[in-house]
């Protein structure tokens, strides 16, 4: 089990993993809110004559929140294109075969890479979200930080979870790409699922985000308290993300190289 | 089997199979390898030797049957790490993760094996050595030609110090210097552990073998020591050098004809004649050559080799194959006649 977290840890710093997703995170961070402080600027230049648009007064909360809208898109698409290819890349190029010949646990080898690159992707958030909050700082004003503390907390369950699916997919399909694509799918079907039924969007694995977006206020919106519903979904994301691993551990169990 | 043959197994299969689809690629196998023996396993393209080895090392499971491989049992559906910690195994084309360093990606696999890590980078450091591999021990893989890779794929295979060493096509893609060091290093290692090899170069496996085992179509045909196949399967044989082609074909034509001839072959300048019995073969042979009033350069008795005993078994196989599927032919066009009739 060292020798595999030893292994999974070197992987990270030699690749240059190490540095690709906090770099994405931290470059949402900034440009989320620098987005906020200039869009009256850029509306104001690109005004044409006979059209007088009237913006609202964007504040920190709406600063912080255009980081997490950011990190909703293009941040979980970054952890699906940098993990996709976690299982079935190695399927693939025939290492998972010159591994499993040896005496390495199938169960050890998935724990070791949910927990090490899971760590790793929830870290590269939180930076992001630290950069985020400076830069609100630094471009508005003061915001509540302990609310953007609970906020990010929400949000990162439901970042875990979208890693944790991107491994399963992995592991299930014999191609990166095909589970890459297959990844993607969760992230339209969660946010539509209130739709379907209230509750499910509430307390689902999608209510984690809304609640979060909710807490933090958006433009013209006010911020909501912050209820059940969305730490019943962070628990649910946490727990489906685990139960994605363990599904990870029996695809391998079964699986012939 | 004779008794001389009964040994010690290191590995033992008794009616092994497995089944891809509608595809049975192993089939009722029942292998012999003797402890501490090199076993050449021999067969052609897709005659199931990868997975077979493959089954051996615990990496895929058989449909039926069971081996058991140093002390461990292999059935359908099950999965050892005992198993794997006393077998080293080198894929066809061995793969390693391409960031690591040479000796960094052997302290690897010796840690998987439990190795503490100093006794882990000895140990690299040594097999490092033994495969040619030292000054080398530093770069990155990723850099590595195919013969590099094989070189540090049997390092890799021997780390955890394995009871058996399964090894598939261990010197396909080595030069022919590198072909022999590799051998030298798998000859050394007779009766510290129990090799198996599979290769399509029968001069490799005849250098270091001393059992064989030959596969076709998922079926063992054979097995035992070299020495006792080479005299079961293989018939005398004789080299004539003669001088002019016309003279050639005239001696060959004589010697086709003779009942005691099995089989001539032009080679070059001379011909190889295949006979039946050596006894006759030697007092007949004399006085055909010399009513044949042929320029005799040279005469000399042809060493049987692997490749002679594995053509053979392989073209009796066949043979059998034709005359099974000719009879199967020949029952269903007489049930069809049969029907007809009726």
């Amino acid at each position: 089990m060292r020798a595999l977290l030893g292994k999974e840890i070197r992987e990270l710093v030699k690749t240059s993993r190490l540095v690709i997703l906090p770099v994405v995170f931290v470059i949402l961070g900034i440009t989320g809110p620098a987005v906020i402080r200039l869009l009256p600027l850029i509306l104001e230049n690109a005004q044409t004559d006979g059209i007088d648009l009237t913006l609202p007064d964007f504040g920190p909360a709406d600063a912080f929140a255009s980081f997490l809208e950011m990190v909703r898109q293009m941040g979980m698409l970054a952890v699906i294109l940098l993990f996709m290819g976690i299982v079935a890349g190695e399927r693939k190029n025939g290492m998972l075969a010159s591994l499993f010949v040896k005496p390495v646990s199938r169960s050890h080898y998935v724990f070791v890479r949910w927990t090490v690159n899971g760590a790793y992707v929830l870290a590269s958030f939180f930076i992001g979200s630290a950069v985020a909050l400076a830069y609100t700082f630094l471009l508005f004003a003061s915001i509540d930080v302990g609310t953007v503390a609970l906020v990010t907390l929400l949000y990162a369950s439901y970042v875990l979870l979208v890693f944790s699916w991107t491994m399963f997919f992995s592991s299930l399909l014999p191609h990166p790409a095909a589970a890459g694509g297959l990844s993607l799918a969760p992230l339209f079907v969660l946010p539509a699922l209130g739709i379907l039924w209230g509750p499910l969007g509430d307390y689902g694995p999608y209510g984690a985000v809304a609640g979060a977006s909710a807490a933090i206020g958006a433009v013209g919106i006010p911020a909501e308290a912050l209820g059940s519903a969305p730490w019943f979904s962070a628990a649910l994301n946490l727990v489906l993300g685990v139960a994605l691993a363990a599904g990870t551990y029996l695809r391998l169990r079964r699986m012939e190289l | 089997m004779n008794r001389s043959e009964v040994t010690t197994a290191a590995i033992e299969s008794h009616g092994l199979a497995r089944d891809f689809r509608h595809t049975r690629a192993v089939d009722d196998l029942n292998l012999h390898v003797p402890k501490g023996e090199i076993y050449g396993f021999l067969g052609p393209n897709g005659a199931g030797k990868t997975t077979t080895l493959k089954i051996l090392a615990g990496l895929i499971s058989p449909t039926a049957g069971k081996a058991i491989v140093a002390s461990e049992e292999i059935r359908p559906g099950t999965s050892s790490l005992d198993l794997r910690r006393r077998v080293g195994f080198l894929e066809e084309e061995p793969r390693f993760y391409p960031w690591m360093g040479a000796r960094e990606s052997l302290v690897f696999v010796g840690r998987l094996f439990g190795l503490e890590p100093q006794v882990a980078a000895v140990r690299a450091d040594g097999l490092l050595e033994a495969v040619g591999l030292a000054d080398r021990s530093g770069h990155k893989i990723k850099g590595f030609s195919r013969g590099m890779r094989q070189r540090l794929g049997i390092a890799q295979a021997l780390v955890g110090d394995p009871e058996v060493l399964l090894l598939d096509e261990p010197a396909s893609a080595l030069d022919p210097i590198g072909r022999k060091e590799i051998l030298g290093l798998i000859a050394s290692l007779r009766g510290q552990a129990t090799i198996v090899m599979s290769s399509h170069v029968l001069d490799d496996v005849q250098r270091v073998a001393g059992w064989v085992g030959v596969i076709r179509r998922g079926r063992l045909l054979t097995q035992g020591p070299l020495s006792t196949l080479l005299g079961r399967f293989t018939r005398p044989a004789y080299r004539l050098d003669i001088g002019g082609p016309a003279e050639r074909s005239r001696v060959s034509r004589a010697l086709a004809a003779e009942s005691w001839c099995v089989e001539v072959l032009e080679e070059g300048s001379g011909l190889k004649i295949v006979v039946e019995d050596q006894m006759i073969a030697e007092s007949r042979m004399p006085s055909l050559l010399a009513e044949s009033a042929a320029p005799l350069q040279g005469f000399r008795a042809v060493t049987p080799t692997l490749e002679d005993v594995f053509l053979q078994l392989i073209g009796d196989e066949d043979a059998r194959a034709t005359r099974e599927s000719a009879t199967r032919t020949a029952e269903r066009g007489a049930r069809s006649a049969e029907r007809g009739a009726r």
